[in-house]
């Protein structure tokens, strides 16, 4: 207290509303976490005892497409098509699209499965880039394999080129270096199997880390806890986001996003509304709010589903330099799809997306960096001119931090409870240490990586940054 | 009005000390809880495995004849049966009923009703929670305790959705489609899914005769129509080609679609 009373006022008043800020922060993970534990639970419930390998004699199961991109993949291609077409299902194909690689992606694709080149006719329902060729396996036990060399246009203009050769009335996005798995499209096609009034078009599922779990042929031996803490972070993030966050979006029916990693969508309705937007780099977020958006103005009821089961393993960044450039890539996706959307915003034609999904996106997604890094200016400003009230700063922070580590700890609850995919206590420990540390260690530099973006966006910088993988244990 | 702000300062300290140690209590709770529940359930998968031993043993001397039914009975009646040994002894007989036929199906069968097992299903047939009765439907139908027929078939009238699909499932794997002369048939929609698993049970149970199919065919539920049209396409009956072709029923747009499928699959077979 400086007894000053203008700015004793003022610093009262920034103590608040950092203090409203940050409750509420916390207040909607809180009650996402809720909404989510039910619908788990539900949902553990009803697949009790499913037997997934019942819809094998479906004959008229729902046909699917997997669409991979490639980009630059020539060491990994081979095993990865391999373990995709070793996939349990009856109507499924595969199509692998060269997105234009300087490496000899084609040359592996092309021995390995005996590639000819095929006759069929690319009709471009989506513009693209120039398709050079499309090719199919001379032998017969690859006769769901199609691939597709194309001049290099990125992820968004691949998955397009994708969904124009697919004639299956479903899609699944992919990375080609995500391990999946085996019972992937029996997970998936069953809830379009359960048909309820509404439509589905798009289902999501959750993506975990990969990194130090072993993996032998394409398949995923053993799940361990990554040796590497900023990718043993990432674990945690990402059961907090897959389990506590979307699946109680997708219990609202206000899911906006279905990871690039892997999605399935209804071909038709990604058709009608123009396939990926290649001028974004969060590609996976505006097509979804784009085909929700289009349901919504034709007025015709949808939904979009989420499984929560761990059906996709990803490699997470291990070193800080790909992790800014990933997340600031994030941020710039975000921002783009928010913006390009704004008039969904707080509009009550769009339900729930307009007046609850779209308005926290904006303010807990994309504001929060820059409102969190606003705070910390004003408080070195506090500090400058000596007003700064030691006391009530540290023991924000302190609660800030106790939640963090709490909010972790519900996380690593809900996958004990659930799935148990990390076996031993020394993987929980682990988990444990990484939970304390990322509020010191990891949360500073994705605001920095977020702030990056919105800066790289004001400067009218693109593109995707290069991503360098480590490649599994083996 | 003027804003006291030593009082703010003191609610604020007030409130953040507060909620710091209720969070930090929740912490703990959620810690333990974790560090609880990976306990047990590591100490159930050990209990589990030495379960298995026993259940391998008993049931290993009894399929290949080192000891009688009777005395197999007294050996597992001689461990205390708790739920864990029971899950794992119906476990292990499912598991091999799925791999053995004939004589050795058969002892099987009569080891899991003689044991207390089946009644152990039957308890959980008759419980509260669906989950449990579902189960219980499962596990009587699949080991073929046609004596569960009876209850069964009064579940077809229980408010849960998914216990009438179950108890449908579980009578046709009891008796195959004879057995849908001796109920009637359901009012719920028998969705996609449900027809999937109807399909194989019939077929991991090798029914030669599907005598009932046209109780499906007749049904006033489009489902049960298009179920009908599924198993005589799935297992090539074709005898009710002609009559599937003919049939000039009109489905909800729902079902059409994929009863027109499989109706054009039947014409280019019988048609090529």
């Amino acid at each position: 207290m400086t007894n000053v009373y203008w700015i004793d006022t003022t610093v009262t008043i920034f103590n608040y509303v950092i203090l409203v800020f940050a409750v509420s922060v916390m207040l909607s993970y809180l009650v996402l976490a809720i909404i989510s534990a039910r619908a788990l639970k539900s949902y553990l419930k009803e697949n009790r005892f499913v037997n997934y390998k019942a819809l094998l004699t479906l004959n008229d199961a729902p046909s699917v497409s997997l669409i991979a991109p490639a980009y630059n993949e020539g060491r990994t291609i081979r095993e990865n098509v391999h373990s995709l077409l070793s996939i349990n299902y009856n109507n499924f194909n595969v199509i692998v699209v060269n997105d234009g690689s300087k490496d000899n992606s084609m040359e592996v694709l092309t021995e390995e499965f005996q590639l000819v080149l095929s006759d069929q006719h690319y009709h471009a329902g989506i513009e693209t880039k120039k398709v050079r060729g499309i090719y199919v396996s001379s032998n017969p036990s690859f006769a769901k394999l199609i691939v597709v060399d194309k001049e290099n246009g990125g992820k968004a203009d691949a998955l397009n080129v994708g969904i124009n050769i697919s004639d299956n009335p479903y899609i699944v996005c992919i990375d080609v270096d995500c391990i999946m798995d085996k019972d992937v499209l029996l997970k998936l096609s069953k809830p379009f199997l359960e048909k309820s009034g509404k439509k589905i078009i798009a289902t999501g599922g959750v993506v975990r880390i990969a990194n130090s779990c072993v993996v032998k042929a394409g398949k995923l031996i053993s799940v361990k806890a990554p040796d590497n803490m900023l990718a043993r972070i990432q674990v945690l993030e990402y059961l907090r986001a897959f389990i506590l966050g979307r699946m109680a979006w997708a219990k609202m029916d206000g899911l906006l996003l279905i990871s690039g990693a892997f999605g399935m969508f209804d071909r038709e309705i990604a058709l009608a509304c123009g396939g990926y937007n290649t001028k974004t780099v969060g590609e996976d977020m505006e097509l979804v709010v784009r085909m929700r958006r289009y349901m919504i103005e034709n007025k015709q009821p949808h939904t979009v589903q989420f499984i929560p089961d761990p059906l996709c393993w990803t490699e997470a960044p291990e070193d800080y330099s790909i992790l800014i450039k990933q997340r600031s890539r994030w941020t710039r996706g975000t921002y783009e799809t928010l913006y390009l959307h704004r008039k969904i915003c707080l509009n009550p034609k769009y339900g729930i997306l307009g007046l609850l999904s779209y308005p926290y996106w904006a303010i807990y997604e994309f504001w929060a960096p820059l409102i969190e890094f606003t705070g910390l200016l004003i408080t070195l400003l506090f500090v400058v001119l000596g007003v700064l009230n030691i006391k009530f700063f540290l023991l924000l922070l302190l609660f800030v931090y106790v939640f963090a580590v709490l909010f972790s700890m519900m996380a690593l609850y809900a996958e004990e409870s659930t799935f148990k995919r990390y076996n031993t206590f020394k993987d929980l420990r682990k988990l444990v240490i990484a939970a304390f540390l990322e509020p010191f260690v990891f949360h500073p530099v994705v605001v920095y990586a977020a702030l990056k973006g919105n800066w790289q966006k004001l400067k009218g910088q693109g593109g995707w940054g290069e991503m360098t993988r480590k490649g599994f244990v083996k | 009005m003027k804003v006291d702000n030593a009082h703010s300062e003191d609610e604020l300290v007030y409130f953040l000390v507060w909620m710091i140690c209720l969070f930090f209590g929740a912490f703990l709770f959620f810690l333990l809880g974790t560090f609880i529940k990976r306990s047990i359930k590591l100490r159930t998968q050990r209990k589990s495995e030495d379960y298995q031993k026993i259940t391998d043993d008993v049931l290993f001397n009894a399929l290949f004849g080192t000891a009688t039914l009777e005395e197999s009975l007294q050996h597992f009646n001689s461990f205390q049966h708790d739920a864990l040994l029971k899950k794992t002894m119906t476990r292990s007989i499912i598991s091999l009923h799925r791999n053995y036929s004939g004589e050795q199906r058969k002892l099987l069968e009569d080891f899991f009703v003689l044991s207390d097992l089946a009644d152990f299903s039957y308890k959980k047939v008759k419980s509260r929670g669906w989950v449990d009765i579902v189960e219980g439907i499962r596990v009587l139908s699949v080991l073929n305790v046609h004596e569960a027929f009876i209850v069964i078939r009064m579940l077809l009238a229980h408010p849960s959705n998914y216990v009438k699909k179950e108890a449908f499932i579980g009578l046709i794997t009891l008796k195959g489609l004879k057995g849908l002369e001796e109920f009637s048939l359901p009012e719920i929609v028998i969705d996609d899914w449900t027809q999937s698993c109807i399909l194989y049970q019939l077929r991991i149970r090798h029914f030669n005769s599907f005598d009932g199919i046209h109780h499906l065919f007749e049904s006033e539920n489009d489902s049960l129509v298009l179920l009908g049209v599924r198993i005589a396409d799935y297992f090539q009956l074709h005898e009710h080609y002609e009559f599937i072709l003919d049939l000039k029923r009109e489905l909800q747009p729902k079902y059409q679609l994929s009863f027109d499928s499989i109706r054009d699959r039947i014409s280019k077979n019988l048609h090529p």
